[in-house]
């Protein structure tokens, strides 16, 4: 594949509140090639939405505290001014959210609300050519009847077409890079494959990056090339789409993994568990985040409360975890330490 | 659209028969005699009589009512042979205590009122929405606790206090003021404004507070929603997603209230009127209840709900052109 | 096993779209449109479909939430629909609800020991042992720490709080328990925790379950049998077994083949249905699917088809049933 178009280098985000400090991420680092889909999975307060504005450029309140390096084609992304990010957003890097209903404005219709994002980008643009611009990215993303749903309000349409307004409203300027924050969650199953459909098209079509985040693993499965598992506001585990489901080299990875429901499973088959709850981010477990609800962590010896794991190389894939690759191994056999 | 609005103003129209009747009602069972009270000084129990069945009020209840109701239709005449006199349609009734008819009185009144809402409403919406953005923009900062105080300021002082402060110290301070006298508009709009410009202001100070809060609130309610994070995440200006997306989401509300405000103001802004010596429909109403003049506290109040209720309608209207969601529901 | 709960041809509308005071509603959402189902003593029935199949509202009805606009709703033979005053309130001791957000279930200014203790004290009902000790007992036995009795909702996580509220569905001794999604808004991890807490639960206390969810794949894991809804009807319901193993209506072959499955490598031809949900206020005509089923012929839009059995354990309603998933 071609050279990053993104990378992120020891991002590290807080915010101060008047409860302390909120490690949001900590010290994350990756790269994302042109045309690649990575995945970035994690559970609520794993920083993974947190690292998404980020790189949006949108964390300049007051109360943030950013350090770290994420550039976008060499742009150096914080930092940077607002009016400068300004340009990206909408043109190079694009966003999708979760909740459709909720993200367009229910006062104007759709047709100005895909146009303005054209708009914004080629101040010159003449209204006809908005239009039509408009237009060819509705038929594009499967909008039905478009010259005349283009002037109706967003409240007459489904949940499943107002994400396809969202994304086409992403679209319209051919980003780099679309961001896309759990864009199925709130879809009912039979429209979430409509949606992950046509994004896997426009992927393949057009060679933009995605960054897919989610929690669920199934949704990665289908979509992505690599995998970035976040816990806790650090990266845990970056892996090929196929390596993370045959052999995961964390052990979080291994438990969010045998904690996904599969239509494989037994009529009432109970589901392996991960115990306890994902931490405050006001008051991380010293030493390694998981530890305390990891199985494994007796194979490691005390390292394991006291020492930060740093992401390294376990076969083809990094980990943050200080199991050696023959315990690595051994989880993976479904071997368990004695206690 | 079209049925949305007939259906609405239907519905106002059967709302002031409702208040009619409630008002009349009312003023039917307070202990006092309107034939007396017309009666003047030199008063017998037979002039009381005649005067009872002058102005009708020997007839039944049901009879008056109607006979109130015609004569705001109709107009209505008094009396028989030389003495008869009649208020032209629409006749409120007439003041035997002022010897005038009720609507000239009002009407009398009314352009001093208008002058003083209309000019007060455009500071304090102005006023307080600005204020409101400046608070919502720079939440927790210094310019947020300073709107905020202002605010709290203007709405925790008396009216009257702020009318006789204003009056201190520009009138008889500073001196950059003459002493008010209410000139009308089309006499000489300068002298107009010049007797307006300080109860405006009290007006719009007390008032102001109120749309601070609701827009800053609005705001910062509006600013959460997921549809601002795709505006920003569009690249949009900040002005502009402030404009078209906040400010829009946060108006509505300021809509109704304003709407309301501003009809029961045009009811008469009673204190503000007696400080300033404005001869609006406040004054009018005050001296009419010291003086118990019947005719024109009951004009009075029906002009004033029929203000609060065509104001309502209006609101409702322009609500649903400025949210699309309720038109599909109508 | 005996019948614990019967539901006969229960329907349940909402008038939509009233103009003003006296005007008579534009329309009706047909929310929950003839079902019949019945639950076993100690089984659980598992009820999917998505948005706006009127699922979530059959569940209120049957625990008396809503009130049913006809039909019947049998606990013990009671008509729980009819039930009034006193019997209602004993007949809701037998039966009880699990919702689904477990941040807007729990009352913020309420401890944990209120919250769990209502239905004792809504019941008047005072345990040998007292409240306090039986609200304690119960916390427990969800996994949660006894000593935690004074502290707040917004003191647990997300996981925690459903917790909460199911040891205040188990505080009156229920036989039935109705869960609306209990699971779905919560992280993963948590998720499966939740669902097999609800699995222990159902062996220890001898409990039947409703349970109520959009996604096939969490179903396959708590039920015994699954109810497919589409629209306010049920299209098909079989034991678990056999319906995750021989699909026969086209909308349940949808779902399944809609379903994320965690396996890279694996290929699969999906079932891709074109457009959204109808609305629920005008139902299409006939077989209310037809509108999005590749199967649909001239009939479908004529003749709605009934419920029929077609084996012992299994009852579709379509023309065409069939397991052969593709579109040809």
């Amino acid at each position: 594949m071609s050279k990053n178009i993104l990378e992120v280098n020891n991002l590290s985000v807080s915010f101060n509140t008047s409860d302390g400090q909120v490690h949001a991420v900590d010290n994350l680092s990756f790269n994302i090639k042109a045309g690649e889909v990575l995945g970035i999975v994690g559970e609520s307060g794993s920083g993974k939405s947190v690292t998404a504005s980020a790189i949006m450029g949108l964390l300049t309140s007051g109360n943030v505290n950013l350090s770290g390096s994420i550039k976008l084609n060499d742009f150096e992304i914080v930092g940077a001014k607002d009016s400068e990010v300004r340009k990206l957003r909408g043109s190079d890097i694009a966003m999708v959210f979760q909740d459709p209903l909720s993200s367009l404005n229910p006062y104007y219709k759709i047709g100005v609300q895909i146009g303005e994002a054209y708009e914004t980008h080629h101040p010159d643009a003449s209204k006809s050519e908005v239009r039509n611009k408009v237009i060819e990215v509705m038929k594009k993303v499967g909008i039905p009847e478009v010259e005349r749903r283009i002037d109706s309000y967003p409240h007459e349409f489904s949940g499943g077409m107002r994400q396809r307004v969202v994304i086409a409203i992403a679209l319209i300027n051919d980003p780099k890079i679309l961001i896309a924050d759990e864009p199925t969650t709130a879809l009912d199953v039979t429209v979430q494959a409509q949606i992950l459909d046509l994004m896997r098209d426009l992927q393949k079509t057009s060679n933009t990056s995605i960054i897919l985040i989610t929690h669920d693993l199934g949704v990665v499965a289908e979509m992505v090339d690599r995998v970035l598992v976040m816990y806790a506001g650090r990266a845990v585990e970056v892996s090929d789409i196929k390596a993370i489901f045959s052999a995961p080299i964390h052990p979080y990875t291994k438990g969010l993994l045998n904690a996904v429901r599969s239509l494989d499973s037994a009529i009432r088959e109970k589901l392996a568990t991960i115990p306890g709850t994902p931490p405050s981010l006001l008051n991380i477990p010293q030493g390694c985040a998981f530890n305390p609800r990891c199985s494994y962590k007796q194979w490691a010896g005390d390292k394991c409360l006291v020492q930060k794991p740093e992401l390294h190389e376990i076969g083809s894939g990094l980990t943050a975890c200080h199991l050696s690759k023959t315990d690595i191994e051994r989880m993976n056999k479904d071997e368990l330490p004695v206690v | 659209m079209a049925r949305f609005v007939v259906r609405r103003l239907a519905f106002m129209i059967f709302l002031l028969a409702i208040v009619s009747i409630a008002t009349f009602l009312l003023f039917s069972v307070l202990p006092v005699d309107p034939a007396s009270l017309s009666c003047g000084q030199h008063c017998t129990p037979e002039k009381i009589a005649a005067n009872r069945i002058r102005l009708g009020y020997d007839q039944p209840l049901i009879n008056q009512y109607f006979t109130f109701m015609k004569g705001i239709f109709a107009g209505r005449s008094y009396g028989e042979g030389a003495q008869a006199f009649s208020c032209p349609a629409p006749s409120f009734g007439y003041s035997y205590y002022r010897g005038q008819c009720v609507t000239e009185m009002i009407t009398n009144a009314l352009p001093a009122t208008i002058s003083l809402t209309i000019g007060s409403a455009i500071i304090w919406l102005t006023m307080g929405i600005g204020l409101g953005v400046i608070s919502a923009m720079n939440k927790g900062k210094i310019q947020d606790r300073v709107s905020t105080g202002l605010a709290i300021f203007g709405l925790s002082m008396p009216t009257f206090f702020i009318g006789l402060l204003l009056i201190y110290v520009f009138i008889i301070w500073l001196q950059i003021f003459p002493f008010p006298s209410y000139t009308h508009f089309l006499d000489n709009p300068f002298k107009w404004a010049q007797a307006l410009v300080l109860p405006w202001f009290t007006v719009a100070i007390v008032s102001a507070a109120l749309y601070t809060r609701l827009t800053r609130d609005g705001m910062l309610e509006t600013m959460s929603e997921d549809y601002v994070r795709l505006a920003i995440a569009k690249g949009l200006p900040r002005r502009k997603v402030l404009v078209r997306y906040v400010l829009r989401g946060a108006i509505t509300p300021i809509v109704t209230i304003a709407g309301l405000d501003i009809a029961v103001l045009l009811g008469g802004a009673i204190i503000t009127e007696s400080v300033f010596g404005l001869p609006g429909m406040g004054r009018l109403a005050l001296n009419s209840v010291t003086d118990s003049d019947l005719p024109v506290i009951v004009g009075i109040t029906l002009i004033t709900a029929f203000f609060v209720v065509v104001a309502n309608a209006l609101v409702d209207i322009l609500y649903a052109s400025l949210d699309p969601r309720v038109r599909l529901e109508s | 096993m005996s019948e614990a709960l019967e539901v006969k041809n229960l329907f349940k509308t909402f008038p939509v779209g009233k103009k003003g005071f006296f005007s008579k509603p534009a329309g009706y959402v047909h929310a929950v449109d003839g079902v019949s189902l019945s639950i076993k003593s100690g089984e659980t029935l598992g009820i999917v479909g998505e948005s706006g199949c009127g699922k979530s509202t059959l569940g209120r009805v049957m625990t008396h939430l809503l009130p049913a606009t006809d039909g019947q709703v049998l606990l013990n033979g009671v008509d729980v629909t009819r039930a009034k005053g006193e019997e209602l309130q004993k007949l809701r001791r037998t039966i009880q609800m699990i919702f689904q957000d477990p941040y807007s279930s729990l009352n913020p200014r309420h401890t944990v020991g209120r919250i769990v203790g209502m239905p004792l004290v809504v019941q008047n009902i005072n345990p040998a042992q007292g409240r306090k000790k039986r609200v304690q007992e119960l916390l427990e036995l969800v996994g949660l720490n006894p000593e935690h009795y004074n502290r707040y909702p917004h003191e647990f996580s997300g996981g925690q709080r459903q917790r909460i509220g199911i040891a205040r569905s188990l505080a009156l001794e229920p036989k039935i328990i109705i869960a609306d999604e209990p699971v779905s808004a919560l992280d993963v991890s948590i998720q499966a925790q939740i669902l097999n807490l609800l699995q222990d639960l159902q062996k220890q206390l001898d409990l039947s379950y409703v349970f109520i969810a959009h996604d096939l794949s969490v179903v396959k894991h708590v039920s015994d049998r699954v109810a497919v809804m589409y629209l306010g009807k049920i299209v098909e319901e079989a034991g678990s077994e056999e319906l995750y193993s021989k699909p026969m209506h086209p909308y349940t072959l949808a779902l399944l083949s809609a379903v994320p499955e965690p396996n890279p490598e694996k290929v699969r031809q999906r079932i891709l249905l074109t457009g959204d949900v109808p609305s629920p206020i005008n139902p299409p005509s006939g077989c209310r699917f037809r509108t999005r089923c590749w199967r649909a012929t001239e009939l479908c839009a004529t003749t709605e088809p009934p419920l029929v059995q077609i084996s012992t354990n299994h009852k579709v309603a379509c023309h065409f049933p069939g397991p052969t998933p593709l579109p040809n």
